[in-house]
């Protein structure tokens, strides 16, 4: 029986079959204008800003040879600095996680004195110029710093060492899983914990069982973003590393090195596997995200 | 906060604690670090490390670097937002992903890729040469390499604002007879106005304080080719600290007042969807 | 301004919104295009704004053909459904707008922008809201300033999307008759989308019922609700009852089964079986709904449930009972053979 209703669905379905209308053609028609202008120019700068110069790394991987190639990628020291680029960068990214949960869960869940300030600063790795918290890092870090000394005094070496090296990525990637995770939490409707309570779970229990699992999408996505941000990260990492070849010495460092060396195929060789982790990473925070759209969706 | 939804008092408290303790040790000091350093020979010694010649010219190069790039990156990312947020076609995704590149690309090869295409050896190196054009260890390649890191930033902010307003506006608009600059100029630009802004300020952030990407065309020649951060390294490693910190808080108060505008903008555009 | 559409059809992979679509709405004529979900109605007006286009066919206004003209020059007012106003200009700077637009040779002086939309600030009730923001209006104000800025530009015709489908009831049906008898005041030509057939029926001159891409019924509201052309139109403009019979008794070819359609409010009740025929029912259920009482009456031929609408001051005045024997007699019985379907 037919009656009034609220929303016809027609008109949300209308967009759904629109969007579908112009399978076949390059693009649906719209009434609104410049769109060759805007894509013609987009494209134009992007292919020469971006994709040009990263196929030129390519081709130049390619010019080499793979023999070439695959002595330059396999060198012990670049192994070795493969290692402790990917050791560092996965330990800071666990770090990250548990900080940064802590701190989205404080920010969004609690009212205290200086919370705007704290949310406002947890950006600044975002803003602070790399070689800024390098320097900066290395010198509270350092033997006789304000922080290095009360290492010194258990025995413990961070500045100059692969340490040194996790401090730096930890202060960088801070912000990639707080600021993930937040909206999530801000968004998580109450009544899921409220009927938990109702249910007699415990607050821990709650956090565990109801909002743990709902915030792990997010969590991984933060993690990811912040791995792959430590593994290419240089400025801040340079001045506290030491960088002794084997030990504390980081994969861009090495490009660097490899470059002043005038070492073009060392060089290439390392950046293009270092490129291919890159997209790898892209391609996995991708799914991470469409796979935390997806979780946010079903609620 | 509802009864059943927080927790006892003291797991609060020492939640908060440990979160204050965290923001202290890790985002505080090392502000406090800078400034103290900077200032430890006192006002007079921290400005004379600040009006040194090269210091003044790695200034200088740094806002060149930002002022090109930052209005290169602005135009680029409203054309994509434009066609990407308000047409439907296909490799839309891919468009996306390829514009987020630069994200993902360690800042070290965003420098290394411009070094192989128009460095000596690299594929434009000899007809460069040739024609006594220099794009590496010169400006050129600095600014390069600033637009390449700066690249995703105001289309990043501004395509899901667009694509979260839709198209009634500018339908509306051309119902009413508007044309396409028309459309954009009154309709779209001031819906997006705070989102431009936005991606401005992040994208500036990043212009004047990137490094890696930069250090690696630049070739550190002193008063033609350094930059502030890169400025900031050279005085570091021959040791003169306290130059270093001066010219590193310098860069420090622009972080700070990235945070803050930053700060504004959100809680702008907060209320005004609070008010919708 | 007339408006024509000749064959329009447009099609999505697996689905035909608009299948062959005509239709002819006379110069100042207001229009309703009526139907259920997904029948093509707002493609339609969409098609007519220039808004989307047409796969074949074609849309002409006073005789010319439309296809090449866009929505810009079309001289059309478009109110959206979510009215799209320009969110961060003031009431009065979205109605100017279209007037602000206008190459410079056309546009009007500042003063004469002004009066013009005081003046359409004043028709629309609107008065002193000028300086507002669309965020600072109540659902129908915004509803009335979308109507304003598509008239400033004084359209030949005025296009409605389910212009009052995110109102609440009551602002619903007060801006339903507002737009009467402002049709009635500036005659311009319009047609609007709607899904609520009260609407179409209070409002409209004539009312165009459509389903899945086709138009079903073109008539006045009388016509439509009175001899609806179609099971489907008849279905769609109100609740029904379905009587399953043998419609040619006497015929002595094959019996033609045929179903009869009547209206809950259309039923002869009768509490003694009378000498015409009536279906048998027993009361399974009552329930009053403000000024009416529904009752369910279950035939014992086990054909099924009639529902049947008395006023709730006869149904005090006899006795219902649940058990109670009624026999049931449609007043005003349709007939759509069974082959039609």
């Amino acid at each position: 029986m037919s009656n009034t209703l609220n929303v016809d669905p027609a008109d949300l379905s209308r967009d759904y079959f629109r969007a579908k209308a112009w399978r076949g053609h390059f693009r649906r028609p719209s009434v609104l204008p410049g769109f060759g202008l805007t894509f013609g120019f987009t494209l134009f700068y992007l292919t020469l800003i971006v994709l040009v110069p990263l196929s030129a790394l390519f081709l130049k991987s390619i010019q080499f040879g793979a023999e070439a190639f695959w002595i330059a990628a396999t060198a012990p020291r670049v192994l070795a600095a493969f290692r402790v680029s990917f050791g560092c960068a996965l330990l800071a990214a666990g770090l990250n996680v548990v900080f940064g949960l802590l701190l989205a869960w404080v920010l969004v869940r609690y009212r205290f004195p200086g919370r705007r300030v704290c949310d406002a600063l947890v950006d600044l790795p975002f803003a602070l110029p790399t070689a800024v918290a390098g320097i900066s890092l290395a010198a509270l870090y350092a033997p006789k710093g304000w922080l290095g000394q009360y290492f010194a005094d258990w025995g413990i070496k961070v500045a100059f060492t692969p340490l040194g090296i996790m401090v730096a990525l930890l202060f960088v990637g801070i912000p990639f899983v707080v600021r993930t995770v937040q909206p999530v939490l801000e968004n998580f409707d109450l009544s899921y914990e409220e009927a938990a309570t109702t249910l007699g779970a415990n607050r821990w229990q709650i956090f565990s069982r109801v909002l743990l699992p709902a915030l792990l999408p997010a969590t991984l996505t933060g993690f990811a973003l912040a791995f792959a941000r430590g593994l290419g990260e240089y400025g801040s990492v340079i001045f506290i590393a030491g960088n002794m070849p084997m030990v504390s010495e980081i994969v861009p460092l090495l490009i660097v090195t490899k470059l002043e060396q005038y070492d073009y195929t060392g060089a290439t060789a390392i950046a293009v596997v270092m490129l291919m982790l890159s997209f790898a990473m892209l391609l996995v925070i991708n799914l991470l995200q469409a796979w935390a759209r997806r979780a946010e969706q079903r609620r | 906060m509802t009864r059943g939804t927080t927790e006892n008092p003291w797991v609060r408290r020492s939640l908060i604690g440990v979160a204050l303790i965290f923001v202290a040790i890790m985002l505080v000091l090392p502000m406090v670090l800078v400034l103290s350093q900077a200032l430890a020979h006192g006002v007079g010694d921290y400005w004379r490390a600040l009006s040194d010649k090269d210091a003044i010219s790695a200034l200088k190069l740094t806002l060149l670097a930002a002022a090109i790039a930052v209005p290169a990156n602005v135009i680029f990312g409203v054309s994509a937002a434009w066609c990407i947020a308000k047409f439907e076609f296909k490799g839309k995704q891919l468009l996306l992903t390829f514009i987020d590149l630069p994200f993902a690309v360690s800042p070290v090869i965003s420098g290394l890729v411009y070094v192989l295409l128009f460095g000596l050896n690299g594929w434009c190196g000899e007809w460069l040469r040739d024609h006594d054009v220099k794009i590496i260890y010169a400006v050129p390649g600095i600014v390069l390499a600033t637009v390449f890191v700066t690249f995703p930033f105001v289309a990043r902010e501004l395509i899901p604002v667009m694509q979260e307003q839709g198209t009634d506006e500018e339908e509306a608009a051309a119902t009413l007879g508007a044309n396409g600059w028309q459309t954009f100029w009154r309709v779209t630009l001031p819906n997006i106005k705070w989102a431009l802004l936005y991606g401005v300020i992040l994208c500036n952030a990043r212009a004047m304080g990137e490094f890696g990407a930069v250090s690696v065309v630049s070739g550190h020649i002193r008063g033609l080719t350094n930059t502030l951060p890169l400025h900031v390294e050279i005085l570091y490693n021959e040791y003169q600290g306290l130059a270093a910190f001066a010219v590193a808080s310098l860069l420090m108060g622009l972080a700070v007042v990235t945070l803050i505008l930053k700060t504004i903008i959100e809680a702008r555009t907060e209320r005004a969807e609070e008010h919708t | 301004m007339s408006i024509v559409i000749a064959g329009v059809s447009k099609a999505f992979v697996g689905f035909r919104a608009l299948n062959n679509v005509s239709l002819e709405v006379p110069t100042g004529q207001l229009v309703a295009l009526l139907g259920p979900s997904g029948c093509g109605k707002t493609t339609l007006l969409r098609i007519v704004a220039g808004l989307d286009t047409q796969d074949s066919g074609a849309v002409l206004f006073d005789g010319t053909d439309m296809s090449q003209v866009s929505a810009r020059d079309r001289g059309v007012g478009f109110v959206f459904q979510q009215y799209a106003l320009f969110r961060h200009m003031s009431v009065f700077d979205n109605i100017a707008f279209g007037l602000t637009v206008k190459p410079r040779s056309e546009r009007p002086a500042a003063n004469a922008i002004k009066q013009k939309v005081e003046q359409l600030l004043e028709l629309m009730q609107l008065g002193g809201l000028g300086q507002r923001y669309p965020s600072q209006l109540s659902g129908g104000q915004r509803q009335r300033v979308a109507l304003a800025r598509a008239l400033a530009v004084e359209p030949k015709v005025l296009l409605l999307d389910e212009p009052f489908g995110a109102l609440d009831a009551r602002v619903r049906k007060e801006l339903r008759r507002w737009l009467r008898k402002l049709h009635d005041e500036l005659h311009v030509t319009s047609i609007f989308v709607t899904h609520d057939q009260e609407e179409a029926l209070e409002v409209a001159d004539t009312v165009v019922v459509m389903n899945a891409g086709k138009i079903e019924q073109v008539g006045s509201p009388d016509d439509i609700y009175d001899s609806p052309a179609s099971p489907f139109v008849y279905q769609f403009l109100g609740d029904v009852n379905l009587f399953q019979t043998n419609a040619n008794r006497n015929a002595r070819a094959e019996r033609l089964m045929s179903t009869v359609y009547a209206r809950p409010h259309e039923l002869h009740l009768e509490r003694v079986p009378s000498d015409r025929e009536g279906i048998e029912t027993r009361l399974s259920g009552q329930r009053r709904i403000g000024a009416v009482v529904r009752l369910l009456l279950e035939r014992t031929d086990g054909g099924g449930v009639i529902e049947a609408e008395l006023t709730h001051e006869r149904y005090l005045s006899e006795q219902w009972r649940d058990g109670d024997r009624v026999w049931v007699r449609p007043m005003h019985p349709r007939r759509f053979s069974d082959a039609v379907h």
